[in-house]
């Protein structure tokens, strides 16, 4: 672990603890997002991304460690809008405002002048594809529109670092494809992106590089591509018996577990040809004989669900 | 980008407020019922002074009708709890501290709002019921229009009027700070009206404790401002006192829902 933070990083966390009562909801954990990329922030609930973020953003008061955006920590930063923009839930909006209302307020909150007001919020409405709802007040948004509503509020000072807790949540596909599109472009013009989804799909779509937490610790941070190719664990085999074979490669030295569904195993460290003369010798007939390549689901379960459980 | 975050986050209060029904609604209740309850007040008055209207004194019948400002007091006190709870309610509160350097300027914002709000309502619901109390006291009292408005004019009951229109100020900002300081508008609202209530048992107090306690009450201060205490009665302070006390009051609750806001975990 680099102990020291990371200047170039957009955000940086170091050793960063949270205990409520006797619960320790994020434990000691250490990571950089870098800008350029989006990075996905993966977790089974209850994991601590949540309160990981809320720290980030100086909302949730860590009893250690220390979080940086753009290279000091949040309070430190004389406009912190400038800097950082977020959405934490689309519950966190006065359903009484219109749409305009809300980007009005956020907009003067953050020092915007009546010309960069007018300005900035035709420009996110217009970029969320809001405009024909302004006038209407949040409480008849759907979900879909609640979490544009919030990403527009997130962007209207053109931030260099964007924090999102789930921002696929209630989006169709359209407006998964949209989010998609928006992250990737965000990121690609040298910007931070920090989000969490428990949409893994979307995740392996949209990230490049994750930070995988379980039970507030660090489990996983390297770039996507890396997690999944180095999670590869062998050759997948099903079969009516297999026992010979998975003893005769056993003997050999390579070990192999069930696969998840219980239809079959995954024997480590084989190269598919040699299974399949082993299984030729031993006379085992094989309904299935493939490189065990699993998605980003299959590791995350992996890495995230403890062996006992298993 | 320009300006302090005090003014920055005042002017986007004000924003806000003008965006949201309810405080027009709760203000426009506030106007109607002062109106209204000065009118009951005074319909009331041979009931509770034991005295007929046509021979009552008209400025004790005109005093009787500024009670309507207590009644558009509570509705404030209300209007500013929910101002700030709805806050808490929903989590909108953590947008507005992701864009503030310090967190007190979101209480001082909206303090300033409520402040304006508050003075406005009081303003318009004092002159509203001093409408209703001139017509029927002129009527029910046998006495002329113009002689019952020259009494609603005087410098004494202009006073008396004005005067209690502090009440909904400063209880309406000891609402919000409560509000700020536990997170709720339920908070807000027994906060103030625990204060109001706990001003009108201070009286019952055995003597000595009650010239203690009293004094130092909020409601002790409005009333000596407005010369509803009259010199030598266990509430009355003088007036430079009594605005001593207001001020306190109101830097007290500024302070204890800066502090616990400061401490709190979103």
């Amino acid at each position: 672990m680099n102990v020291l933070q990371n200047d170039d990083a957009g955000v940086s966390v170091r050793g960063l603890t949270k205990r409520f009562g006797t619960a320790t909801a994020v434990d000691d954990l250490s990571f950089d997002v870098m800008p350029g990329h989006v990075t996905g922030f993966l977790g089974p609930n209850g994991a601590g991304k949540s309160t990981t973020l809320q720290m980030i953003l100086g909302l949730t008061t860590p009893d250690a460690g220390t979080a940086l955006v753009a290279g000091a920590p949040l309070s430190d930063h004389p406009n912190l809008a400038a800097v950082v923009g977020s959405l934490l839930g689309t519950e966190r909006l006065l359903p009484g405002l219109t749409v305009h209302a809300h980007l009005e307020w956020a907009a003067r909150l953050s020092g915007l002048n009546p010309d960069e007001r007018t300005t900035r919020i035709a420009a996110v409405l217009a970029e969320v594809d809001l405009e024909s709802a302004a006038t209407r007040r949040i409480s008849a948004l759907s979900l879909g529109m609640r979490q544009r509503l919030g990403l527009a509020a997130a962007i209207l000072t053109d931030p260099q670092v964007l924090l999102l807790d789930e921002p696929l949540n209630g989006l169709d596909p359209e407006g998964i494809t949209w989010m998609r599109t928006f992250l990737k472009r965000f990121a690609a013009s040298g910007r931070t992106v920090l989000f969490s989804s428990h949409l893994l799909t979307e995740m392996a779509l949209t990230a490049d590089h994750v930070v995988i937490i379980r039970a507030g610790r660090l489990v996983a941070d390297l770039p996507l591509a890396d997690l999944v190719s180095h999670a590869q664990a062998g050759v997948v085999v099903r079969g009516p018996d297999l026992s010979a074979l998975l003893a005769s490669q056993a003997a050999a030295g390579r070990p192999s577990t069930p696969t998840p569904d219980g239809t079959g195993a995954v024997i480590a460290d084989a190269e598919p040809r040699e299974i399949f003369r082993d299984s030729v010798r031993l006379g085992v007939d094989l309904d299935e004989l493939r490189l065990d390549e699993p998605g980003l689901e299959e590791v995350f379960l992996r890495l995230t669900t403890s062996r006992k459980a298993r | 980008m320009s300006t302090t975050p005090h003014i920055r986050a005042a002017s986007a209060e004000w924003a806000k407020l003008r965006s949201l029904r309810a405080p027009r609604m709760l203000g426009g209740t506030a106007v109607v019922l002062a109106a209204l309850s000065s009118a009951v007040f005074i319909l009331s008055f041979p009931v509770t002074q034991r005295t007929a209207l046509d021979r009552a004194p008209l400025t004790d019948v005109l005093t009787a009708s500024v009670l309507g400002v207590d009644v558009a007091a509570i509705v404030l006190v209300v209007f500013a709890a929910w101002f700030v709870g709805i806050e808490f309610r929903t989590g909108a509160i953590t947008e507005a501290l992701l864009r503030l350097p310090r967190r007190s300027a979101v209480i001082t914002a909206k303090a300033l709002v409520i402040a304006a709000v508050t003075v406005l309502t009081a303003v318009v619901a004092a002159v509203a019921l001093t409408v209703v109390a001139v017509a029927l006291a002129a009527a029910l009292t046998g006495t002329s229009w113009s002689a019952a408005l020259t009494a609603a004019v005087s410098p004494e009951h202009l006073r008396l009027l004005f005067g209690s229109a502090l009440m909904p100020v400063v209880f309406a900002l000891l609402a919000a700070f409560a509000a700020f300081a536990f997170g709720s508008m339920a908070a807000g609202v027994l906060g103030a009206l625990g204060l109001i209530v706990a001003s009108m048992l201070a009286g019952w107090l055995p003597a000595g404790a009650a010239a203690v306690v009293a004094p130092v009450l909020p409601l002790a201060a409005v009333h000596t401002i407005s010369g509803a205490a009259e010199a030598g009665s266990t509430e009355f302070l003088g007036i430079v006192p009594a605005v001593i006390v207001l001020a306190a009051w109101v830097a007290i609750g500024w302070i204890l829902a800066a502090w616990r806001l400061r401490r709190r975990d979103f």
